[in-house]
């Protein structure tokens, strides 16, 4: 069995299995409710959206609240950046919610042709009488491109859990080592930086920082573009 | 005491503090080191990760179980209302993959081409192209047999060529469609290719290239009116 065949299977089994939980009225819990009709109005609209389930760990790529496609999120974790000597807190992000991509790497990761200038059009006169309907000599070879990035970052619009503040979304094949003195290591550099080079100190919102496989990370990367919807669930 | 202690205690003595002042050195310059870098650790703004909690509106905790219900049941019943029913086509543009899916069962799947995702400009006025399949829900609007296509301008200015007047038999293209054409709006269609070997690459300008079997079986089987989903 493929590995579509297999995916795919498993999409419609998490949505049936849903449906039946749904019918048993066992998730009457208000978040699923609220993540129900929060769902429902983005199944209204002819786009593709995201849902992302923390308590599953599952990223689904759905549209008209059929899942086209999922993977598997390996683990989930909040990332900011915050002076050295401040104690760290968790992060609360309040759940249901609907993200909108402002920016993502499906708008900016694209490669530009534009020739310099235009010559003009041969004419079908010009060219042979009978064209054959079968391309002569080697198939063309596209310009190989250059690999989708398994880490980049998305920008999200404001939202209510965090602040008001704009918050990122980190795609990453691996979670970055944050070890008290890496950390430590960065502040210095960045105070030295501050104090002796008068460079500006890095400020950036808050962010969630998704770990998938490489394939994964790679596979979702073209869906973040703007105005895609990601419906974040944490289901009872 | 000798001569010879005397002239060695003589030797020693005015050494005692500079072996004290090696030893001391080094330890201030790293206490110094130290207590620079943690003054400097104060300016900086370092990447921190930390655990993610969800917490939940608590105003959503004090609506009433009954109510709860009834907007659960609405809003399951509006998302089985958009659910699309029979038959569909869902295209993955990453894999460059296309099934068709009738009753929740995949009933065929091959392999196609989808949108380089590459920005054209063209040099005289920038106008811009983006060879992107669209994402999102399209509909059969139409086929047909033996479909010709009438080339835009940025299939000439992508050669680098100046495109002809509107309408020119030069725009003509009766071949590269292939035998059948699917359309989906836009401009967009479900068609076939001369480069076979190129099915499942991202190489087209958004359109979705299939190989003959399957773009005959989709031309047969699907009809018009039939959702596609392009994710």
């Amino acid at each position: 069995m493929s590995t579509f065949t297999t995916t795919y299977r498993l999409a419609l089994a998490c949505t049936f299995t849903s449906l039946l939980t749904w019918a048993g009225e066992v998730s009457l819990s208000p978040a699923a409710v609220a993540a129900l009709e929060l769902e429902s109005s983005l199944a209204r609209k002819p786009n593709i959206y995201l849902k992302l389930d923390l308590s599953e760990r599952l990223l689904q790529i759905k549209a008209r609240g059929v899942v086209l496609d999922q993977v598997v999120v390996k683990a989930v974790e909040a990332a900011t950046r915050k002076p050295f000597y401040q104690p760290t807190e968790p992060f609360a992000l309040q759940v249901p919610v609907i993200l909108e991509v402002l920016q993502g790497p499906g708008d900016t990761d694209r490669e530009v042709i534009a020739p310099p200038s235009l010559r003009p059009a041969k004419r079908r006169d010009e060219e042979e009488p009978t064209p054959s309907p079968v391309p002569q000599g080697p198939t063309p070879t596209p310009t190989p491109r250059p690999e989708t990035p398994s880490r980049y970052r998305v920008e999200l619009t404001p939202s209510k859990a965090a602040a008001d503040c704009p918050l990122l979304l980190w795609v990453t094949n691996d979670l970055p080592a944050r070890s008290l003195w890496q950390r430590f290591r960065q502040a210095v550099k960045e105070g030295w930086g501050f104090v002796v080079r008068h460079e500006e100190v890095p400020q950036e919102p808050p962010g969630i920082v998704l770990v998938l496989d490489a394939e994964d990370a790679r596979r979702v990367h073209h869906l973040f573009r703007q105005g895609m919807a990601l419906l974040v669930t944490a289901a009872p | 005491m000798s001569l010879e202690t005397n002239l060695r205690t003589a030797e020693v003595k005015p050494r005692k503090p500079l072996r004290l002042l090696w030893l001391l050195f080094p330890a201030g310059l790293v206490v110094l080191g130290v207590g620079s870098a943690m003054v400097l650790a104060r300016f900086g703004n370092p990447l921190t990760l930390m655990p993610l909690v969800t917490v939940v509106d608590p105003q959503l905790s004090q609506i009433p179980t009954n109510a709860l219900k009834s907007r659960a049941t609405k809003a399951h019943g509006m998302l089985e209302r958009v659910r699309p029913q029979g038959m569909y086509i869902v295209v993955d543009t990453y894999r460059n993959r296309l099934r068709l899916v009738e009753n929740g069962k995949v009933v065929r799947e091959a392999l196609c081409s989808t949108g380089t995702g590459i920005v054209l400009i063209d040099p005289r006025n920038k106008k811009k192209w983006v060879f992107d399949t669209p994402l999102g829900e399209r509909i059969i609007e139409r086929k047909q047999k033996n479909p010709v296509w009438m080339k835009p301008d940025w299939a000439f200015i992508e050669e680098g060529e100046e495109p002809p007047p509107p309408g020119s038999p030069d725009r003509v293209d009766p071949y590269s469609l292939g035998d059948y054409g699917l359309y989906m709006g836009d401009g967009y269609i479900i068609h076939g290719t001369l480069f076979k070997s190129l099915l499942g690459r991202r190489v087209t300008h958004g359109c979705i290239r299939l190989g003959d079997e399957d773009l005959e079986y989709l031309y047969h089987n699907v009809p018009i009116g039939t959702r596609v989903y392009l994710y």
